[in-house]
């Protein structure tokens, strides 16, 4: 993957990061009542996506 | 459960003692590098980042603020997520300059030194008081364990190891270059430690306190309270606010910078480490909830910053206790060690060497050595008098996050470094200073107010140490700071060191060195720095950059020893910091910046700049980027050889097809001088260059592979406003195909005309033979008749003459090496050819008139010469009708010879008068002629330096006038004599 589109997958995983863990969706989620797991999975979740995006990349970054 | 204070110490003793065996034995190759290096081994040592607050304080902070404990793991994580834009370019940055620490960047950045002492000061004051928790939380949990309150016995003995430990495995090597691995590795295995001994917790608390993880949600469902407590606060501003300060604090901390960036082993690490550190973290921070939750079923006293030991005492297992507190011991220790080490290297660059020059007398890398080690030994003994002196009132956690808010007065400097070219000097200044107060009256300066002075003062501040007084403090003391710069950056102008260092941040540097380097080889070199450095020192880094460029101690061209130049100023970057390796470079390895040629000096140092930064052009850059590079590969595609000569005689460009002609790689000839040309490129790029002729054509070189024949010709280039700058290009042509082919259609030619003479031939040799057979009878009769004997003598003469002079027009010239030009008698050559073409019937029924004088002599070889004739000959009696006749006069001017063949043919219509030279054009029918006749004529005389023209015969009479100009020669000596 060329670095440009590498930053732009970077950028994109920040902004899915912000929605996730910094938005009123957050708020609205922990609203719920989840299991107290719930928000580690989410996070689990979210660095399966890091990996996916950027972590496999076999160019020097 | 309680353990004695002698066990706990030797516990402590014998694990710092397994940290040394296994720095040892990576530092000695007894583990592999495979091992070492592996980017689990990389992921592992960023585990740093969780000290004693992530390891003991993480129940406490999460008992106090619930959810909100995971902040500073998840800001982590949104900063791993931007490594390929935020942490690889930084990586890139500090490989490339080698800057160790926070400070050297923003010094290199801004081109300041007060930047770099503002930067080391702010994070050396927000680092000791978290280094001084670290202590006491050994000290806390020693006495936990114990129960023995004198715990500070302990806490010294445990400075001095790490101490101990950091000075011989952290400050072994004064450059970055070399990395610790040993570190490295020893702070990996603390990592493992920390988890380990976190997780046999987790599982022990939730075994006890649930019966297990069905149990744990039993409890939960049975005392909701605990979940709605613990899921509070999730998504406000001190959410918002803390987790941006963990964000910062990911690469910013002095520990985090220093394991992510300068002990950086393998760069691909980095890309593992993006996924692989916050699941690290994750695993770290999934551990703390069903141990605070444990803590609170099991209604246990212990404070609830040391939860995680009091369930370890509560296991009634030695081991299991004895394994928790030794996890406590690992998060102290590697903080402790690593952000010692990245301190020092602030201290040692932007505090001491500013103040205490390094003295050439002694071996600087001792000096530098000692200094560091001094300095290791002074922050941690600082960090041991904070710890004695701070009351025992804050919680683990405002300590942590006082320090993560320093590092995070950095961020708007970080993306200005990154992201903003215009950012200036005096803004960040500002800004930092700016933010820095916010932070220090209303962050730091409470958290001290039970210090001894301060406490004089009566300020009692300690109510603010919540972590939602920490997320406003982030919010309007970074908005503070990066207001401040940002204005002020519009305010001011950078300077031009510091727009230069702006450009290298974005990997855009085009800076073109201010002159040509006085010093001409590396040995110079040595000789500049010593006073400086000393001369080991000084031989030491001329090496290793010769060695990092991978060039060798001959080198001498100026473009290389500019980039040798730059690569030293690296190098003792990363042992001094950027702004005093820059001052002693330009003190030392001086530019002479009058030079006028510095610009085709560095060329190829341009071209090499360029390519690098070319990803990062924009717009107009970008486009102009694009038409450089296509008249750059005009240049290059170009079938001509093209070479480039500065004036100082250096090759600045040697293109493609030179490459080939030469088979000399442009490589290893660019920036040498022409004298260092393998020859006879040597010899022959040397004279031309010399010579006053623009053009030379067809000059021969002897190459093994075969001689060739090149046709030269060179110009001066000028510089853009027009002025001549004295370089020259140079265009060598092969024309060697060319001059085959002529040879062979010669060849051809003069075949063809022998197959036409050769009847004439026959003619002439049968009338001696029918002579010779007739006195050959007579012979029979008068057996002592001697005339008759002579005659026959003559007559096989004539054969002979008449045999010799074909074989000799026949062979002249073929395949074989052109001979210099030699002085040629015109008149024999026209009686020769003369002969010959009077072996064409033709020609006999024409007078010819040969008008010549004999003391006339051009530069010429006499067989192609009497080609020339030939040839015009032949032209002439095919144009004339019987009777006719051709005149040859010749006459001399100065330096040249004209002669003038003149005949009574038909002429030449004006239709066809433009292309008579022409190869292949002919005006006979096909079979007759080859077109060729006058095209050789024409080109054996250019190869003389003269020329052939024809035109009508003067007087309106019918005919034509060839005229052959040709270098006059004086006569021969021998001719000279006998005249």
């Amino acid at each position: 993957m060329p670095k440009t589109d590498l930053g732009s997958m970077s950028l994109l995983l920040l902004g899915i990061g912000v929605v996730l863990f910094l938005s009123p969706l957050s708020r609205w989620w922990f609203a719920l009542e989840p299991a107290w797991y719930t928000t580690f999975l989410a996070w689990f979740g979210y660095i399966v996506l890091i990996a996916i995006g950027i972590g496999r990349e076999r160019d020097d970054l | 459960m309680t353990f004695s204070l002698a066990t706990l110490f030797l516990g402590a003793i014998i694990y710092l003692s397994l940290l040394f065996l296994i720095a040892h034995a990576s530092e000695k190759n007894w583990i592999p590098a495979a091992v070492v290096r592996h980017p689990a081994v990389y992921v592992l040592s960023l585990g740093v980042y969780a000290t004693t607050w992530s390891y003991y304080g993480s129940v406490g902070f999460a008992a106090e603020s619930g959810l909100i404990y995971l902040t500073i793991y998840l800001g982590v994580t949104l900063a791993f997520a931007l490594t390929p834009v935020l942490l690889m370019p930084l990586l890139r940055l500090t490989r490339r300059h080698q800057l160790t620490s926070v400070a050297d960047l923003f010094a290199f950045r801004f081109d300041s030194r007060l930047a770099g002492i503002l930067v080391t000061l702010m994070l050396l004051t927000g680092s000791l008081p978290y280094i001084a928790l670290q202590i006491r939380a050994v000290s806390e949990s020693t006495q936990i364990l114990s129960g023995d309150s004198q715990s500070q016995a302990i806490a010294l003995v445990f400075c001095v190891m790490v101490s101990v430990f950091a000075i011989i495995f952290g400050a072994r090597h004064v450059t970055p270059r070399e990395k610790h691995s040993g570190l490295v590795a020893a702070i990996a295995f603390e990592s493992l430690i920390k988890i380990a001994a976190l997780l046999v917790v987790t599982f022990i608390a939730v075994g006890m306190a649930f019966g297990g993880w069905a149990g744990l949600q039993s409890w939960l469902q049975a005392n909701p309270l605990h979940l709605d407590a613990f899921h509070r606060g999730v998504a406000t501003e001190t959410w918002t606010g803390l987790m941006f300060l963990a964000f910062a604090a990911a690469f910013l901390l002095p520990r985090q910078f220093h394991m992510l960036f300068v002990e950086n082993l393998n760069a691909a690490g980095l890309r593992t480490a993006s996924w692989g550190f916050p699941l690290f973290l994750l695993v770290l921070a999934m551990a703390i909830p069903p141990i605070l939750w444990a803590g609170e079923a099991l209604a246990m006293t212990t404070p609830a910053d040391y939860t995680v030991l009091g369930i370890a005492q509560l296991s009634e297992s030695n081991v299991i206790a004895l394994l928790t507190y030794l996890g406590g011991i690992s998060a102290a220790s590697a903080m402790i060690i690593v952000t010692t080490l990245a301190l020092s290297s602030m201290c040692l660059n932007h505090l001491v060497l500013p103040i205490i020059r390094v003295t050439p007398e002694q071996d600087l890398y001792a000096q530098l050595r000692w200094v560091r080690r001094a300095l290791i030994a002074g922050i941690i003994a600082a960090g041991y008098f904070f710890y004695l002196t701070l009351a025992y009132t804050e919680g683990l956690v405002s300590w942590g996050l006082i320090s993560f808010l320093a590092m995070a007065q950095l961020i708007p400097g970080i993306l200005a470094l990154l992201y903003w070219p215009g950012a200036t000097r005096a803004g960040f200044v500002a800004g930092l200073l700016a933010g820095g107060t916010i932070w220090g009256l209303t962050g730091l300066l409470p958290a001290l107010s039970t210090m001894g002075p301060i406490e004089v003062v009566g300020l009692d501040l300690a109510m603010t140490q919540s972590p939602d007084y920490f997320g406003e403090l982030a919010f309007w003391s970074i908005s503070a700071n990066a207001l401040v710069f940002l204005a002020v950056s519009q305010l001011t102008r950078q300077a031009p060191r510091e727009a230069e260092a702006a450009a290298a941040c974005r990997e855009v540097s085009m800076r073109i060195p201010a002159g040509a380097l006085v010093a001409t080889s590396p040995d110079q070199f040595v000789e500049q720095l010593t006073p400086v450095v000393g001369a080991p020192a000084a031989h030491a880094e001329i090496d290793n950059a010769l060695s990092d460029l991978a060039l060798n101690w001959s080198e001498n061209r100026p473009d290389r020893l500019q980039a040798l130049r730059e690569q030293v100023q690296r190098n003792l970057s990363g042992m001094m910091g950027p702004v005093l390796a820059r001052d002693i470079v330009d003190e030392c390895l001086r530019l002479d910046t009058d030079s006028r040629g510095a610009m085709a000096q560095n060329v190829r140092i341009i071209e090499e700049r360029l390519e690098r930064s070319r990803r990062s052009f924009k717009g107009v850059a970008a486009e102009l980027d694009a038409l450089r590079r296509y008249h750059r590969q005009i240049l290059e595609d170009l079938p001509l050889g093209i070479v480039a000569v500065t004036r100082g005689g250096r090759i600045a460009r040697w293109n493609p097809a030179m490459e080939t002609l030469t088979e000399i790689n442009a490589h290893r000839i660019l920036s040498r001088r022409i004298s260092e040309i393998p020859t006879p490129w040597r010899e022959l790029l040397a004279q031309f260059i010399d010579e006053d002729q623009q053009h030379a054509y067809k000059r021969s070189l002897h190459l093994p592979g075969g001689d060739r024949w090149l046709s030269l010709h060179k110009t001066l280039i000028n510089d853009p406003a027009g002025t001549i700058n004295g370089d020259r290009l140079v265009l060598v042509e092969d024309v060697t195909d060319v001059q085959r082919l002529e040879d062979e259609l010669a060849h051809s030619e003069r075949l063809a005309s022998i197959g036409r003479l050769a009847a004439g031939v026959a003619h002439e040799i049968g009338n001696p033979i029918t002579g010779i057979a007739c006195l050959a009878q007579e012979q029979m009769t008068r057996e002592t008749d001697t005339a008759g004997a002579e005659e026959i003598l003559q007559q096989t003469k004539r054969i002979d003459h008449i045999v010799q002079t074909l074989i000799g027009y026949a062979h002249g010239g073929t395949g074989v090496a052109r001979q210099p030009p030699q002085i040629i008698a015109i008149n024999l050559a026209a009686r020769e050819a003369e002969r010959l073409v009077k072996l064409n019937p033709n020609a006999r029924e024409l007078k010819f008139f040969n008008e010549v004088d004999d003391a006339l002599y051009v530069l010429a070889d006499h067989q192609r010469l009497v080609q020339v004739f030939v040839n015009l000959y032949t032209n002439a009696v095919d144009a004339s009708e019987p009777g006719g006749y051709i005149q040859t006069t010749a006459k001399a001017t100065r330096d040249k010879v004209q002669i003038r063949i003149t005949d009574t043919g038909h002429g030449i219509h004006s239709s066809i008068r433009d292309k008579i030279m022409e190869p292949f054009f002919t005006t006979k029918t096909p079979g007759e002629g080859t077109g060729l006749g006058l095209a050789l004529a024409d080109n054996i005389v250019n190869d003389y330096n003269g020329s052939v023209r024809l035109q009508a015969r003067r007087g309106r009479r019918a005919g034509t006038e060839a005229i052959v100009q040709l270098p006059r020669a004086t006569a021969p000596m021998e001719a000279r004599v006998n005249g």
